[in-house]
């Protein structure tokens, strides 16, 4: 797993509210992946 | 998390949620939780491509690791963890990272 203190990689991915990039929030919010294995189980 | 989306976004914090889904899964499923207001990013095509390059991907098994992974606004890794297999994550705890970030 990453570790804290690396610098994240960037991403562009699409989603059902349309496409985001981690850059996007650069200097403005910090981000919160919440990964999870599958749609239909919990978050 | 989004009954808590609001305290996040008052912590300056975007959530974004990840799986090897499609959008359209995606949406299915947020239509079927009553909307879901934050984004469920499709790591689809390559399939869990994204998710390799922090370390979470499941290879053998083709799905992610329950894991989270907060970055804050300079693009720097500021927590990671892995959920404990059987075991759950609580809004309110990753609430306090972001928290600690604003007032480090």
């Amino acid at each position: 797993m990453i570790e804290v203190g690396s610098q994240a990689s960037d991403f562009t991915l699409d989603s059902q509210l349309g496409e985001f990039s981690l850059s996007q929030f650069k200097g403005q919010k910090h981000v919160m992946l919440v990964f999870y294995p599958l749609d239909w189980t919990s978050t | 998390m989004e009954q808590s989306i609001a305290d996040f976004k008052a912590a300056d914090t975007q959530v974004l949620g990840v799986s090897v889904d499609s959008k359209f899964s995606h949406d299915n499923w947020a239509s079927s939780l009553g909307g879901v207001s934050y984004p469920l990013l499709a790591d689809f095509h390559p399939k869990g491509a994204m998710a390799q390059s922090y370390g979470v991907y499941l290879e053998k098994r083709g799905l992610i690791a329950r894991s989270t992974v907060i970055i804050d606004k300079q693009g720097v890794v500021r927590y990671a963890a892995l959920v404990e297999a059987g075991g759950r994550r609580y809004a309110a705890d990753l609430l306090a990272e972001c928290q600690k970030i604003n007032n480090s």
